[in-house]
Parts: structure tokens; C-alpha cells; sequence
């Protein structure tokens, strides 16, 4: 496993496409040193920034406060890579394969245009987590997101295939236009879910203020959902029984846009009450 | 004392039938304007603030050109920001200076927020400029904004205030607004529908559904004015030619985004049986330009960076109110925009810490604590320019007075061939 | 001072038809000789050609920017770097204007004309136009739809055009335009009351008192009796629309014996009925093209691909949006136009999609005089400029033809004559006239299209290569007005580009006629309407125009 420690957390933001495990594994420890990143505007090398340790393989590891240092794993296709604390922006934008994990926070845009592979965020993530790109009408296209701590908003946007799962509170309009897949919210759900969407299916475990135009289709205990959830919970994400066995009221919509999907809202004691 | 012609650029009317009567190296009078245009022609005439100041201490030109020039060539993440107070020619310039420096550069002004550029790159937008409205439209929609106060010129340029519905020649013509409580624009209006502002885009989603005839949720507990709603849906889908005027009310909130997606939207679905355009209200004199000219050089209307030498865009993180909210950028080109006097708090602060230039023809704030700033000649007064207005339609801004100070172009283009000059040696 | 030396030169202007020879360059024209010390470029074994001419595209004003800030999608994985010579940019169907002349250069073009500026709008095109470097350009001024021209053509004796010549006129001085462009003339106005749109030349625009028969007729004629270099440019009625090809035909024969252009002629050649499949239409519309030598055409041709529909044709735009469920602008421009944006891509399996591309070949093969079917793509609208050289490939390498023929969707492709085996190969120098000296002649740019003594030293090089679609891509010299600006495919040099523009005399007192119209529809000061800064008119090169015959 090659480590990269970051020295010190850089002044402005620093753009490192490429730092991913199936790029790093046939690589020189001199060859990775050369790689260029962006400092600011200003064109240098992962040297410059991180120390190297271990040899380069499936395995990849960052380490330090990189809260300020973006693009980390974007694109990457295959193998593990690890971050060690907290991850700025566009972490694992585009990723097509391999495992992700970020042991602290991650910023903005994490996740997004994403195609395949598993991006796990143990802190909390941003706003437009698993999203679109700016003018795309597609968000993520595949693969998983689960995230332990909470997430900002448009959580989805665009969302045509995959899983994303939220175990903290999930921010406003999640699902904002989707095409299909599912987001999973086992925290609170902020305001607007589902604007727009087309197809596909969000989760609610706490009761939610739905626009208008969703409808009451009927109340009932998916199948589907059971999968899920227990995939979710061997995953460690804190699913309870009740969640699992639980009924949900089926609201389908949205209503101005071909009204193919639906948030499902689990209906327990609590939520009744 | 002779009579000139000027145009106002002091909100996004561009109003190009203002007269001003020019006597020695003042204007003794200006006719045709509203309060907001009185207040633009006297803060560009009023005793300006020095040509140039270092440390605020009053040095020539060519040393602050020297001293600004050192400062972006040594930035790594500068930030220039403003602009939409600016004219085109100097925008232009400033976009020239970005890339040189590789900045980020985004227009950012008291009133704009980037939200119609944003949403429009979801739906696209169907826009008219103010004669088509002011000529065709039957009924006008005022969606959380105030023009009799924002932009007091406009209702009666549009022949929508209550004496240009009534004159002849016209279709009948309803003017509807929304607004939390009656505002001013609301007593000139026909209908007025209140509205709390954290329903908006609940309120135009269900207008969607009305206009649509898709069933919605009629449950009284979301405090949506549904039959006053219902009304302007058939309204709406029945003119012939319809407009829906907003502002800043709707786009520059922490929910502008989807606001104006919302209200995209509802413009978009009843383009299938009615000719209806949104016409987003500009608060600053230049800020279409501004949109517009970045457009043009980079492909995109804002939050673009030059960092890797060619751009990228992204709002929200090349926005210069998140750049300076998360201390990224270690510089700052400020361009007719008294930052510290409306930007959030925290971005406020940052624009202290870093160096910073200004450049425009007002003492603002900003100004006073920047480490370089430069007193322009104001466009519109000693400088002929052009600006865009809210509507996109170019007017020329003219030049009643003269002054030997450098317009903000001039000053832009000075510091880029500084530095550009140093990258050549 | 320069002497290209030995290249295979296609100057069919002046007859020179690949014969070996020296070209020589100085003060930025083509002159007899220059001295022997002066610099040689060595062309031996290479072709040599004017600069390539554009008589139709759309690469400046506030539709083609309204089309840019809808996409960023479509820049984001196409980026221009800056260097010492070139600012930075984005590319895609619709480049930032940096790239736009960086990229017309590179391919051999010299001079484009912009073909739909709302004239209200002309601040706005002139200044992008000013951030387009290299290229030599000319706009069109949209009139088709003006309700102060309507009113003249409403007032003007049958058979007469009244004031109208006069009005076109100052419009072409206030806007600093070089020609008149008619887009669905009267539909755009239409579409302003309640999305409706015209059929036919005789339909009568609501409440204007005129039909698009008289319009097209009135403005024709006055654009010959005020002799402008280039006829009027027509965007028939009915673009799209299955059955269109009679409409074209109508305008055709209305326009008989006045000078007109057809702007991308496929469009308008579907035959069929409204609302059903189109036909092919393409061999009669080039058989009477070639009957009139009166009339010209553009081809418009449609390349498979991401495009991006762009047109002052608002209700087109509609029916595109309706079909495409996608991204959507509509911007109406007082008294003038409209203007309608839809991102669009053509593919090869698509019936529509593939007829289209057909028709478009078929114009290219079956029309017998390529000085008067030239080409284009509409860019936009039909292909980026830059799928050019394959277009040429197309129309030059018959395998290479039929092997995409054999590509596109069966039906559409046995609606037209391609399956005949058309033989038909262009050759250099009919390449030559449909992207140079064809435009050129039917712009009116005597200096333009040729490399004859006095003409501008616009010159591009290629080397020989039997895959024309590399060899159009890719010249090894391009030299505009004298300066080398690409060599081996790398920009040298960006200059800036002339605007070109049309000079007239006209009778000063139309004003009077035209404030109190003016004042009643717009919204602007009649005084600020005219473009006089400086900064945006200048540097043009005057293009005067032939009054009752005479130069003035």
C-alpha cells in the first residue's frame, strides 16, 4: 500500500486529479512524486505537497488535513483508496469502480456524474452529494454512496441510476429532478424532496413536508426495501428492525413531471404520533 | 449651460431618454430620471476619491499600477469580483486581467445573484426585451418583486402602472402580484396575492400543476393561497402574450436556485398553450453585461476560473461570495463594488485579511481599506461605454463632462499589461 | 512581402485551375511580383487556395451568447489554453469568439459572415465580433419581421417600394451591416401572438396589413435598386416542415428576375405532406436553381452529431423543443425578430435525421454550377464549422460516400437519388469555388475568394493528401492579409480581423419618416439607436454598393 501524507495543509485550494489507486499502481514512488497538481494557479508536483511511504499497489492512502485539497480519487475506476480525515471538494467525482472511503468530512460535490464503484463517507458530506454537473440533465449514473454523517442539499439531483444512502440528516430538495435509482434519508429529509422527479424512489424514516403535487398512492411494506436496508445495515449504517418491517405510505410523483416516482415515508409510532 | 443627452445605468432600465444640463465641469441639472437615477448621476459626479492611493496614501497612477500589478502576479488564488456596476468595455478588460493573472472572476453585486444563470442552464429561458412586453403582453406577473421602489422607472416604461394600463391602444391588461404583504407596486396592481416568501417555490410548483390540470394535495395546513393561485393559472394559460416579472426577492435568497427553476419551469409549461416570458429584474446598471461578456470570452455567464489557463465554471465554488466565505482566495480585484458594505459577514472579513485592490469612480468603504485603489472617471459622465440592460438589449452610455482620470478599463488594462509586459521580459 | 513558391494553385476567379506557379503577397495584397530577396514559402508538392469564405454561419450576438451560457456541458471537455498568441476559450458546438476565429483560421477560413444580427442588437454583435480574431467579418441584419419596414411596405404602392430602399438603407448605416436577411418573413411576428406562425406567402400577418409574398418581394427589390453587393439573404417560410419545398419554390418564383440568396437550402426541400414523413425535394429545387442565374443558394448541410439549432425562426424552434423535451430559448426582440435555441443532435439511424443529410448531398452533386450551391453547414444549426473537411471528403471521395451511405438509415437514404450511385466527385478546384471563390462572387467581395492581382493576401496552404477529410483539417500555412497565422496547424499570429461592411448613399430625410414608427415600438431613443462608437466600427473596410448601377 502507497501512503501519501499530506505536510501541511496549503494555503489555497489544491486540484489533484489523478491521485487515485488504478492510476498510482503501476507507478514509480519517483514517477507519483511527478505527477503534477494545481497549486491555485500555479502548476507543481505531488512532492512539492506529500511525503511517499509504502510501494504503490491496489491499495492507496492519503493522510492529513486535506480539507483543502480537491478532486481526491476523482474518476478512479478501481482498487481502494483511503483518505485519512477530511477531503475537500469534488472527492470521487466521476468515479467508475473500486472503494472509496473517507474516514472524516468531505466537501461539496462529492461524488458527482458518479458511474459505478462505492464512495463511503464516514463524516458528513456537502451540497450536491452524488449530483449533476453544471447543465447536465443526468446526475449519477451508478454505484453507492453512503454517508454516516449528515449531507447538504440536492442530494441526487439528477440522479438516474444507483444507491444513496444518508445516515445523518439529509439537507433540501434531495432527488431534485431525478430520473430513477434510490436515495435512502434514515435521518431527517429537509424540505421539497423529490422536486421533479421523474422516476425512482426516496426513503423518509421520519415524517416530511412533500409538495403539493405529490399524491397518497397507497401504504404498504416494499420488498425492494427490505434488501436494501439490510444491505445497508451489514454496511454499518444504523438501520433499526422497525425501518426493516416497518409499512411505508407510498406518495407518487412528482405530479408535473410524469409523476413515475415515489417517496416512501415510514409509518411508526413516532411518525403517527 | 448647454443640454446633453445621457443614459442612466443606476439600476438594469438603462433609461437612454435622461437630459442633463451641463455647465462648467458639472451637471447643473438632470431631467427624466427617478430618485434611484438622481442618486447614481450625483455619487458618479461628487467629489471623487483620489486617482490613486497605496496604504491610503495618494501616490500617481503609474506607481498603484506598479504595486497592484506585483500583488496578482503573485497571488495564487486571486479573486476578481464586482463588475456588474461596471460597463461592458471595462468588462472586457477585467475578464483580460483574469486570465492573465489566472483568476477567479465572478460579477457579483448588492442586488444579483447568479441564480437565472443557473437555473437557465436547466430548462433554457424564453425572455422579451421591454418594448415586445410593454406592446404585447395582457397579463403581467410581479412574483416577489417591487419595481416602483427597485426600479421606480420601469411599471411606466412597461405601461403597466395603473395610467399606461388605461391608455388606449392596448390590449386589456392585468397586472398580478405576489408579495409577502401589499407592497408599493402592489397598490398599482389589479390583483394582488399574498404570499410568505418561504412558499415561493411550493406555490409555483402548485401553479405548474394547476396550469397543468394535474391534481395536487388541496391541503389548507400548507397556507398556500390555492383558489388565488388557481386564477392566475387560467389567467395565464389564457393570454395571448404574457410576462412574469421577479427579482431579487425570489433569486437572491438562500432558495434563489430553485426559485427560479420553479419559475422557469412554470414559464416553460405554458409555453404550450400561451406566449409567456420571465423578465428577471437586474438590480445593478450593468450586471446583464456582465454576464453576458463572460459569456462570450469564456462560454460561461459566471464563476470562472482561469486557475489551469483556460476556464472552468462552477458556481458555488468559483462564486466569490463561497471563494471568500472559505478563505481560498489570497487576493482580491474589486471592480465597482463596495464589497465590505454588502457582502455576508464572514466574506466580508476575509476580504479584509487579503490584499486587495478597488477600482471605480466611488469612495466607498471597501475603498478606504483597500491596499491599493484607484479613483476612475465614471462611465455614464466623463466616459462613453455601453451597457447592457436587464433585458439584454445594448444602450450606448455618453460622456456630458470630461476628465483626464483613467476610466475603469483603462486602469485594468494598465495593470494586465504590467504584468503580461513582465511575463514577456 | 512574400513569395509562396511552386504550390499547385486553385484560383478558379481567375481560371487557374491547379496550375503549378509562384504566388506573391505584399502590403497585405496579391501583387505581379516581389523582389528575389524577398522571404519564400516553399509550396512545392502543396495546394494552394484563397482563404476559405463563410457565407452563412452564426458566431456572434445575444443568440449565439444565449446559446453558450445554456451549455456549459458542452464546453467543459473542450478548453482552449492561453499562450503567448491566443486567449484561452471553450469550444463545443458553439466556441467561446476567441476560439471561434482561432478555429475558422486554422481550418483555412479567412473571412465569415455572421447571417442573423437583430439590429437592435448590433452593439452587442459588434463587440463580440471585436473578440473574434483573425477572420474578416460581415453580419446580415435581420428585416423580416419589422414593424416599422412592415408599415412602409404596407404604405408602398403596388409594383413600388416606396420609402422602403431608403429605410433598408439607414438600416444598414445605423448597424454598420453589411446585407439584409429575411427569417420567415412575417412568421417571427406571428409568433408573438400566441405561438402562431405563417403557411403561406399569402397568409396576411395579423393586423399589419402585409403578407410574407410582399414583404419578400418589396425588400428583394430594394436591396437591387440600392445595388448592395450581396443579394437579399432568404430564410423561406415553413423551414422544416415536410411539404416546405412548395414554399421554397413559391419564394423562388416570386423572387424571379431580383437577385436572392437562399440560406440553407436542405431545410427548405422536403417534400411529403405536413405532419407526415418527409420527402426529397433536392433534385427539383437544383434543377431550378440551375435555371436561374438570378439566384443562389447555401446548402445548410446536416452532419451526424451534437449541433446546436439556433434561428430568429422562433416557431421553429418550438416544434424542436416539442421533439426534443430538452433545453429551450426564447428571447423576442421588439419590432424586429425573434430567436429560438435548441441543442439538437443528428443521427444516422433517425429517418429525419438521415433524409436530411441526404438532401443535403444531393444538392452538393446534382446542382450543376458549384458557383452558385456553395457551402455551408448553418453552424451551428446543421454541423459545427469544423465537421467541414468532412463534409468535403464527402463530396470529394466517392467510396469514402457511399461507405457512409451505406451507414444511414435505409429508408431515408432510398428516398433520394444517392442510391443511383450518384458518380459525381467534387474536384480541388470546385472545392475551391463552393468554399471560396463561390461565396466570395455572391457576398460582392471583389478581394475577397481569389488570388488575382489586388486581391487580399488571405492564402491558405495544404499539403496533398489523398484523405481530404485530414488534409482540409489540418493546413500547413494559412496567411491572412499578408501575416503568416498558421503553420502546421499551430497559430503563429492572431491578428485582428475588419469588419466588413456595406457603404451606401441614401436620402438622409427617411429619418423623418422613420422616428415617429420608431418611437411608437421601441423602446430606445431613436437618437441611441444608430451604432457611432468608434471602438466598435472601427477598423471596417467599406464594400460600397452599386446604386442605379453606378459606384459612388
Amino acid at each position: 500500500m502507497l501512503t501519501l501524507t499530506l505536510r501541511e495543509q496549503p494555503t489555497v485550494p489544491l486540484e489533484t486529479e489523478g491521485l487515485s489507486p488504478d492510476r498510482l499502481a503501476t507507478c514509480q514512488r519517483s514517477e507519483v512524486e511527478a505527477l503534477t497538481v494545481w497549486d491555485g494557479n500555479r502548476r507543481a508536483q505531488v512532492g512539492d505537497f506529500f511525503a511517499l511511504s509504502g510501494e504503490t499497489g491496489e491499495e492507496l492512502r492519503v493522510e492529513g488535513d486535506l480539507r483543502r485539497v480537491k478532486f481526491l480519487g476523482a474518476g478512479m475506476t478501481a482498487g481502494r483508496l483511503t483518505i485519512a480525515g477530511d477531503a475537500g471538494m469534488h472527492t470521487g467525482a466521476g468515479m467508475r469502480g473500486g472503494e472509496l472511503v473517507v474516514e472524516g468530512a468531505v466537501g461539496d460535490f462529492a461524488g458527482v456524474g458518479m458511474r459505478g464503484g462505492r464512495l463511503v463517507v464516514e463524516g458528513s458530506a456537502g451540497h450536491h452529494l452524488g449530483g449533476a454537473r453544471q447543465g447536465e440533465r443526468a446526475g449519477m449514473r451508478g454505484g453507492e454512496i453512503f454517508v454516516h454523517g449528515d449531507a447538504g442539499d440536492q442530494v441526487g439531483a439528477g440522479l438516474r441510476r444507483g444507491l444513496i444512502a444518508v445516515a445523518g440528516r439529509m439537507g433540501d430538495v434531495a432527488g431534485l429532478r431525478m430520473l430513477a435509482g434510490t436515495i435512502v434519508a434514515l435521518g431527517g429529509l429537509g424540505a421539497r424532496p423529490g422536486a421533479g422527479m421523474r422516476r425512482g424512489s426516496i426513503v423518509a424514516m421520519s415524517p416530511v413536508t412533500l409538495l403539493p403535487t405529490f399524491a397518497l398512492a397507497n401504504t404498504y411494506r416494499p420488498p425492494f426495501l427490505r434488501l436494501y436496508l439490510r444491505h445497508l445495515r451489514a454496511l454499518g449504517l444504523p438501520v433499526t428492525d422497525e425501518q426493516i418491517e416497518g409499512s411505508y405510505a407510498r406518495w407518487s410523483g412528482d405530479g408535473v413531471d410524469l409523476r413515475r416516482g415515489e417517496i416512501l415515508v415510514l409509518e411508526s409510532e413516532r411518525a403517527l404520533a | 449651460m448647454a443640454d446633453r443627452a445621457a443614459t442612466c445605468a443606476g439600476c438594469g432600465c438603462g433609461c437612454d431618454d435622461i437630459d442633463v444640463a451641463v455647465g462648467a465641469e458639472a451637471l447643473e441639472r438632470v431631467t427624466g430620471t427617478c430618485p434611484l437615477g438622481d442618486a447614481w448621476f450625483a455619487e458618479r459626479t461628487a467629489d471623487p476619491p483620489p486617482a490613486a492611493r497605496v496604504d491610503g496614501r495618494e501616490v500617481d497612477v503609474a506607481e498603484a499600477i506598479d504595486v497592484a500589478a506585483a500583488i496578482l502576479s503573485e497571488a495564487r488564488f486571486p479573486l476578481l469580483c464586482g463588475l456588474t456596476a461596471t460597463d461592458c468595455e471595462s468588462q472586457r478588460a477585467a475578464v483580460a486581467l483574469a486570465e492573465a493573472i489566472g483568476a477567479v472572476i465572478d460579477p457579483v453585486g448588492p442586488t444579483d445573484a447568479g441564480a437565472t444563470a443557473a437555473a437557465s442552464q436547466a430548462f433554457g429561458l424564453s425572455s422579451a426585451t421591454f418594448g415586445d412586453v410593454r406592446d404585447r403582453a395582457e397579463v403581467a406577473v410581479a412574483w416577489r418583486a417591487d419595481p416602483v421602489t427597485t426600479h421606480p422607472r420601469l411599471l411606466p416604461r412597461l405601461r403597466l402602472d395603473r395610467a399606461g394600463r388605461a391608455a388606449g391602444g392596448h390590449p386589456a391588461r392585468t397586472l398580478v402580484v405576489i408579495d409577502a404583504e401589499r407592497t408599493e407596486t402592489a397598490e398599482e396592481a389589479d390583483v394582488f396575492i399574498a404570499l410568505s416568501p418561504e412558499l415561493d417555490f411550493e406555490a409555483l410548483w402548485a401553479v405548474r400543476a394547476l396550469v397543468g390540470d394535474i391534481p395536487i394535495d388541496r391541503d389548507p395546513t400548507a397556507g398556500l393561497p390555492l383558489d388565488a393561485l388557481g386564477e392566475l393559472a387560467g389567467r395565464l394559460r389564457a393570454c395571448s402574450y404574457g410576462a412574469m416579472l421577479y427579482g431579487s426577492g425570489l433569486a437572491a435568497t438562500a432558495d434563489g436556485y430553485v426559485n427560479v427553476l420553479g419559475l422557469l419551469a412554470l414559464v416553460r409549461d405554458l409555453a404550450a398553450t400561451a406566449h409567456v416570458v420571465a423578465l428577471p429584474l437586474r438590480g445593478d446598471g450593468n450586471a446583464r453585461g456582465a454576464e453576458d461578456v463572460l459569456a462570450w470570452q469564456t462560454g460561461y455567464p459566471s464563476a470562472v476560473s482561469f486557475a489551469r489557463g483556460h476556464p472552468r465554471a462552477q458556481p458555488g465554488e468559483f462564486s466569490a461570495v463561497d471563494v471568500l466565505e472559505r478563505g481560498d482566495a489570497d487576493a482580491a480585484l474589486i471592480v465597482g463594488f463596495d464589497a465590505l458594505g454588502h457582502l455576508p459577514p464572514r466574506a466580508a472579513d476575509h476580504v479584509r485579511r487579503i490584499p486587495t485592490i478597488v477600482v471605480g469612480p466611488r469612495a466607498t468603504e471597501t475603498a478606504a481599506v483597500a491596499r491599493v485603489a484607484f479613483g476612475t472617471a465614471a462611465s455614464g459622465v466623463y466616459r462613453e461605454a455601453t451597457v447592457h440592460r436587464m433585458d439584454g438589449v445594448p444602450v450606448p452610455l455618453h460622456a456630458p463632462l470630461t476628465s483626464s482620470r483613467a476610466g475603469d478599463r483603462d486602469v485594468l488594462a494598465a495593470i494586465a499589461a504590467r504584468i503580461v509586459g513582465e511575463e514577456g521580459s | 512581402m512574400l513569395r509562396i513558391v511552386q504550390g499547385r494553385v486553385y484560383d478558379p476567379a481567375n481560371g487557374i485551375d491547379g496550375e503549378v506557379r509562384d504566388v506573391c503577397l505584399d502590403g497585405g495584397k496579391v501583387v505581379e511580383e516581389v523582389p528575389s530577396d524577398a522571404p519564400r514559402l516553399d509550396a512545392r508538392g502543396m495546394v494552394v487556395m484563397p482563404g476559405g469564405v463563410d457565407i452563412h454561419s452564426h458566431i456572434a450576438g445575444p443568440a449565439v451568447n444565449a446559446a453558450r451560457k445554456l451549455a456549459p456541458e458542452d464546453h467543459r471537455a473542450d478548453v482552449v489554453d492561453r499562450t503567448a498568441v491566443m486567449r484561452s476559450g471553450t469550444g463545443g458546438t458553439v466556441p467561446s469568439t476567441f476560439a471561434t476565429g482561432y478555429r475558422y483560421a486554422l481550418l483555412g477560413y479567412t473571412t465569415v459572415v455572421d447571417a442573423a444580427t437583430p439590429p437592435l442588437a448590433a452593439r452587442h454583435a459588434l463587440a463580440e465580433l471585436r473578440d473574434t480574431p483573425i477572420v474578416d467579418a460581415a453580419f446580415l441584419v435581420l428585416m423580416g419581421n419589422n414593424l416599422p419596414l412592415f408599415e412602409l411596405i404596407r404604405e408602398a404602392a403596388p409594383d413600388s417600394t416606396g420609402r422602403v430602399a431608403e429605410a433598408v438603407a439607414w438600416w444598414l448605416e445605423a448597424t454598420g451591416g453589411y446585407g439584409v436577411k429575411l427569417v420567415n418573413p412575417g412568421g417571427v411576428e406571428m409568433w408573438k401572438h400566441g405561438n402562431r406562425n405563417v403557411t403561406s406567402l399569402d397568409d396576411e400577418v395579423e393586423g399589419l396589413g402585409v403578407t410574407p409574398r410582399r414583404v419578400l418581394s418589396t425588400i428583394a427589390t430594394a436591396v437591387d435598386e440600392l445595388g448592395l453587393p450581396h443579394p437579399v439573404h432568404v430564410h423561406c417560410n415553413n423551414l422544416g416542415v415536410a411539404g416546405n419545398w412548395h414554399t421554397t419554390m413559391d419564394t423562388l418564383e416570386t423572387l424571379e428576375g431580383r437577385r436572392a440568396h437562399l440560406a440553407h437550402l436542405q431545410f427548405h426541400a422536403y417534400g411529403g405532406d405536413p405532419g407526415k414523413r418527409p420527402r426529397s425535394r433536392a433534385p427539383e429545387l437544383a434543377e431550378h436553381l440551375d435555371a436561374h442565374p438570378e439566384h443562389s443558394a447555401d446548402v445548410g448541410q446536416v452532419m451526424f452529431g451534437p449541433a446546436t439549432t439556433m434561428t430568429a425562426d422562433a416557431p421553429v424552434s418550438a416544434l424542436l423543443r416539442d421533439i426534443t423535451g430538452g433545453k429551450w430559448i426564447n428571447a423576442d426582440v421588439e419590432a424586429e425578430t425573434g430567436c429560438g435555441i435548441v441543442p439538437f443532435a443528428y443521427q444516422e439511424r433517425n429517418y429525419v435525421h438521415a433524409l436530411q443529410w441526404g438532401i443535403g448531398l444531393e444538392l452538393f452533386l446534382l446542382s450543376r454550377d458549384p458557383w452558385r450551391v456553395v457551402l455551408s453547414t448553418d453552424h451551428p444549426n446543421g454541423a459545427s464549422f469544423l465537421s467541414y473537411p468532412r463534409l468535403i471528403r464527402l463530396l470529394m471521395d466517392r467510396e469514402f460516400r457511399n461507405e457512409e451511405i451505406a451507414r444511414a438509415n435505409k429508408k431515408a437514404i432510398g428516398r433520394t437519388v444517392l442510391r443511383d450511385n450518384l458518380a459525381r466527385e467534387y474536384t480541388l478546384g470546385e472545392i475551391a469555388i463552393v468554399t471560396r471563390a463561390g461565396p466570395a462572387r455572391l457576398l460582392g467581395l471583389a478581394h475577397k475568394g481569389h488570388l488575382g492581382v489586388g486581391a487580399d493576401a488571405d492564402v491558405t496552404v495544404y499539403s496533398e493528401n489523398p484523405d481530404r477529410e485530414e488534409m482540409f483539417s489540418r493546413p500547413r500555412y494559412v496567411i491572412k492579409g499578408g501575416a503568416l497565422i498558421v503553420e502546421d496547424g499551430e497559430l503563429r499570429a492572431a491578428p485582428a480581423g475588419d469588419l466588413l461592411r456595406v457603404n451606401i448613399d441614401f436620402d438622409r430625410e427617411i429619418e423623418r419618416t422613420l422616428e415617429p414608427l420608431f418611437e411608437e415600438r421601441y423602446s430606445v431613443q431613436f437618437s441611441n439607436y444608430p451604432v457611432r462608437e468608434p471602438w466598435l466600427l472601427e477598423p471596417a473596410r467599406r464594400v460600397h454598393a452599386r446604386r442605379g448601377g453606378s459606384e459612388r
